[in-house]
């Protein structure tokens, strides 16, 4: 069985005392302990601090702890953005979509204003400058 | 969908002091604590309130008791305790349901703690524990356990300062050291749930978990007969 490398040694030693090794490893670090006896003193130190943290109390929450959070939960739900962006989203998506068909209908009837009334027939008159079309204009000869 | 013996367990509702065992528990036991979460989980986001103050509950004293030994302060540890629980609620919708509930929850409540503890050395805040804040001995619903193996009145006040000295030095060590020791020799959980929790590598715990006892203990050597 080789020697453990130090940080081997720091892996290992822990997890150990954890019972967090596999069979092999804790072999392996049980022959180290064997060889290197100081090592039992840093074992036994880990064991005490171990023992004297899981020792300590365990803390209560407040009696009122649940109210505390529901209470949060509500005073965000009112002052939260995001939730009075999405409360405004939709209206805002369907205001989006009128205002963009009144301004199309609004053009639209404006280019329409800017055809004069009478331009349809102008477009069909003899004009002076072009033979063909006054001929084409002109009742047949009988 | 819950089993019929499962609803039946979710509904009864298992007795808080009974739920307020540590994840250390043997694996059909977190198993079927887990299985208990996912259900409630499942019914709180369907807007079941029962549902989310069971869960509440479960895990109140575990949360509330990881910050204060993370931070010091009872009304700091209870505001942050408040803000892992309204953080859940929120992200309930979003879990995926990968590893067990509590992993899940414990890592919204280290997230929470780390990032308060940076906004507060931003402001100078000295996370000493102050004497009279050190324990909760004075709280009667705080569970004896140091003064509870001790006789005797000399022996009750040894065991305060004892457990006081404990928590100073606990709150002197760095932060990530003390989180370990923390979630593995008071929370009870597993290695597994340490890396899920902290997202480290197996070796990487083992390592830091096993020098920051050391580091507690170097500190603690010369109060302990």
């Amino acid at each position: 069985m080789g020697t453990l490398s130090a940080s081997r040694v720091e892996e290992l030693m822990s997890a150990y005392l954890d019972g967090e090794i596999s069979p092999e490893d804790a072999q392996a670090l049980e022959g180290h302990l064997r060889e290197q006896p100081e090592t039992h003193a840093e074992l036994e130190a880990l064991r005490r601090t171990k023992a004297l943290v899981a020792g300590l109390p365990r803390p209560v929450a407040p009696v009122d702890f649940y109210e505390q959070v529901a209470r949060g939960l509500r005073r965000r739900a009112r002052t939260d953005p995001a939730a009075w962006l999405l409360t405004l989203a939709i209206p805002l998506q369907v205001i989006s979509i009128v205002v963009i068909l009144v301004v199309a209908t609004i053009y639209m009837l404006m280019q329409l204003e800017q055809v004069p009334a009478g331009k349809l027939q102008r477009d069909l008159s003899v004009s002076p400058s072009d033979d063909s079309e006054v001929t084409q204009s002109q009742p047949p000869t009988p | 969908m819950a089993t019929s013996e499962r609803s039946n367990q979710a509904e009864a509702g298992i007795p808080a002091a009974e739920l307020s065992r540590t994840p250390s528990e043997v694996p059909d036991e977190a198993d079927a604590r887990d299985r208990r979460d996912r259900v409630l989980v499942g019914r709180a986001r369907e807007g079941n309130e029962r549902a989310f103050q069971e869960l509440v509950v479960s895990y109140q004293d575990r949360i509330f008791g990881l910050m204060l030994r993370m931070i010091g302060n009872r009304q700091e540890a209870e505001d942050l305790a408040q803000d892992v629980f309204i953080t859940l609620y929120r992200a309930l919708s979003g879990w995926r349901g990968e590893g067990r509930f509590y992993t899940w929850l414990y890592r919204i409540a280290s997230n929470t703690c780390k990032n308060r503890i940076k906004y507060l050395k931003g402001r100078n805040f000295h996370r000493s524990v102050p004497v009279d804040e050190a324990s909760d001995l004075d709280d009667p619903r705080t569970t004896p356990a140091l003064q509870s193996v001790v006789p005797g009145p000399e022996a009750v006040l040894e065991g305060d300062r004892l457990e006081r000295a404990i928590q100073q030095q606990l709150a002197d060590l760095d932060d990530e050291q003390r989180l370990l020791i923390v979630l593995r020799d008071i929370e009870g959980l597993s290695y597994q749930d340490i890396l899920r929790v902290t997202g480290l590598q197996e070796g990487t715990l083992k390592s830091r978990l096993h020098r920051a006892r050391l580091a507690l203990w170097e500190r603690l050597r010369g109060q302990v007969k």
